[in-house]
């Protein structure tokens, strides 16, 4: 790779200020004394204790990691079953693409369909359909991340191993999830982050009981911005580039564990 | 091929060559009337081998003509339609894949990527729940016998084309299976490695004492490591024999010219024989040949220089009045060994004896 010109380097970086002027603004005002977005008070870290003391979002935290993660781990292994099933026995192109159908179409469609089904068949709204919701649509993004990896690792892999005496289900967890594995570590790493911070979805199956951490915001932000929620939207940041940091991480060491 | 014109004194047979087993009524694996279909395709149609014990087995053949489809049968990785697969006269068929004692090396290797070197040829032999001492040692002499001791603790990633293939290798023969197969065992490594790697398969079967059967469409790969070898074609038994008579006296035309090259003589009455280049002489014009040859004057085309053997296209003179023979073809292929005297538009008189004019099926 050659070093951009002046011209290119001017570009990226207006194109990065773009992208990235929006995300700093919050950052700095989440340390702003006066809490106010139109004069700066001087440095503070007052708004993360207040962040601390609020009930609402400790009690919509702990929904949204009870349904982040309970998504995630069902997600994983559904999609992960669907993109090996799906590889090994459908030849027929319409039925080997439609899994993707939910991680395609507008959420407002699947929230409102998902809403019909849980009271067409009288489900009890709460975090459990709120859950189901998420599993649904991240099932779809682990098949993809699933079968792209599955592109790349040799298909006779599990067949050595049945032909070394092996048997089905021996040489599925021993040989198969493992050359899998940078796969299913990405996409599950992806739902989870794709469940954390959904809002139409669970605005429109969940209960009113247990609203998840988007809803809280979303409630608290009607009545204008707290500044304690700025603390807030820093701190999903930290954790979610800390995610996205780990996944890049984790799959560079696996894929060098891994083939090529 | 002692009285070959162009060979020099010694010429290479095997005095142990054999066209049919040498033990019939009992072979290790006996294939009777095999039938595969995949949908309106027939891979393999009335398939009748036998192998023996000990014995260094290659199904040759163009791709697409079963001989894959073959190997995952007899390896339980695919069932047939039809027909019979007894090892020691067991069925093998009602045998599922991991009970079976054949091993197959596959033509990708198949070598787990996520496992060190180590781990991939103990994998087969934890699986037989052996004691840990006995697979640490098992191990260590099957890396050992392909040459890869001191690599246990590589990663596959870490390892050339040619490692790979040994760890395979390795792999494979730690179980010591009745019957390896080896599905174009040669065919991922560069040419210099494969001439060496024939070699080295060839020692190995002899010392680890285990019947190959090597799938592999390179006709000079099997003739050069195989004591038999069946040829297939669209999924049927062209023939099964040494490849000296394969060489020899091939059966039907489709293994005439896929062993080698030849030339097909097809006189008036129907039958047809295969001449072999290697028998050939080219005279200049003006000699006589020796008594009983068959003669017949040509004009040289093209010489294609091999190094240690060229091959000389000569254009026959069909209305030669002395020719001893008809129908014979329009050019004809001579090997010369080494360079040669003749040039391109020299008039020759190209000489056979009788005797190498082989007849073979339609």
């Amino acid at each position: 790779m050659s070093r951009p010109s002046w011209w290119g380097r001017i570009h990226l970086g207006f194109t990065y200020a773009f992208l990235y002027v929006p995300i700093l603004v919050l950052v700095g005002l989440s340390f702003n004394e006066s809490g106010l977005a139109t004069s700066w008070g001087g440095f503070s870290t007052k708004w993360y204790g207040e962040l601390s003391r609020n009930d609402d979002v400790q009690e919509g935290l702990r929904n949204t990691l009870i349904v982040a993660v309970g998504a995630t781990v069902l997600a994983t292994i559904i999609g992960t079953l669907l993109a090996v099933g799906i590889s090994r026995h459908v030849r027929n192109p319409v039925i080997e693409s439609a899994f993707v159908a939910p991680a395609v179409m507008p959420d407002i469609v699947l929230a409102v369909g998902l809403l019909m089904l849980f009271t067409a068949a009288d489900f009890t709204l709460g975090l459990t359909s709120v859950l189901l919701s998420h599993t649904l649509f991240c099932a779809a993004f682990v098949t993809a991340v699933v079968r792209t990896r599955l592109q790349h690792v040799d298909a006779s892999l599990e067949e050595a191993a049945r032909d070394l005496g092996d048997s089905a289900v021996g040489a599925f967890v021993r040989v198969t999830l493992p050359s899998l594995a940078p796969g299913i570590l990405a996409g599950a790493l992806l739902a989870f982050t794709l469940s954390i911070d959904e809002f139409v979805i669970a605005f429109f199956t969940n209960g009113p009981t247990s609203p998840t951490l988007p809803q809280v915001i979303y409630s608290n932000v009607r009545f204008g911005v707290k500044p304690d929620i700025n603390a807030l939207a820093a701190v999903l940041l930290l954790v979610s580039m800390i995610v996205v940091l780990s996944a890049q991480r984790l799959a560079r060491l696996t894929d060098s564990i891994g083939q090529q | 091929m002692t009285d070959a014109p162009t060979s020099v004194e010694l010429t290479a047979t095997r005095s142990d060559a054999h066209d049919s087993p040498a033990n019939e009524s009992n072979p290790l694996l006996g294939m009777v009337g095999v039938m595969r279909r995949f949908g309106d395709v027939v891979a393999l149609d009335d398939v009748n081998i036998d192998i023996v014990g000990n014995e260094f087995f290659s199904l040759l053949g163009p791709s697409g003509c079963g001989k894959t489809t073959l190997l995952r049968i007899i390896a339980g990785l695919d069932d047939p339609d039809g027909g019979s697969i007894t090892l020691d006269g067991d069925d093998l068929v009602a045998m599922p894949a991991h009970r079976r004692p054949v091993n197959l090396m596959f033509q990708s290797y198949a070598l787990f990527p996520h496992l060190n070197v180590e781990r991939n040829v103990a994998y087969g032999l934890q699986r037989e729940r052996r004691p840990k001492a006995e697979v640490r040692t098992r191990v260590g002499e099957a890396l050992e016998t392909v040459g890869l001791d001191g690599l246990g603790k590589r990663r596959i990633n870490q390892l050339s084309g040619g490692q790979r293939q040994r760890v395979a290798l390795a792999r494979a023969i730690v179980k010591r299976p009745r019957i390896l197969l080896l599905d174009e065992p040669l065919g991922a490594l560069d040419k210099q490695i494969r001439i060496q790697m024939q070699q080295e398969l060839k020692r190995l079967q002899h010392e680890v004492g285990i019947t190959f059967v090597v799938v592999t469409h390179d006709q000079e790969e099997a003739m050069s490591m195989a004591d038999r070898i069946a040829v297939l074609r669209d999924g049927r038994v062209e023939q099964i024999a040494s490849p000296e008579t394969l060489f020899e006296r091939p059966a039907t035309r489709f293994v005439a010219e896929f062993i080698g090259r030849t030339n097909m003589l097809e006189p008036s009455d129907g039958r047809l024989f295969s001449l072999r280049p290697e028998q050939l002489r080219l005279l200049s014009a003006d000699t006589a040949a020796s008594t009983g040859a068959r003669t017949m004057a040509a004009t040289v085309r093209d010489i294609q220089f091999y190094g240690g053997v060229s091959h000389c296209t000569v254009q026959t003179d069909l209305s030669d009045p002395t020719a001893s023979m008809v129908g014979a073809p329009p050019s004809i292929v001579v090997a010369l060994i080494g360079s040669t005297v003749v040039r391109p538009g020299d008039d020759v008189v190209v000489s056979w004896k009788p005797e190498h004019e082989v007849e073979i099926q339609r």
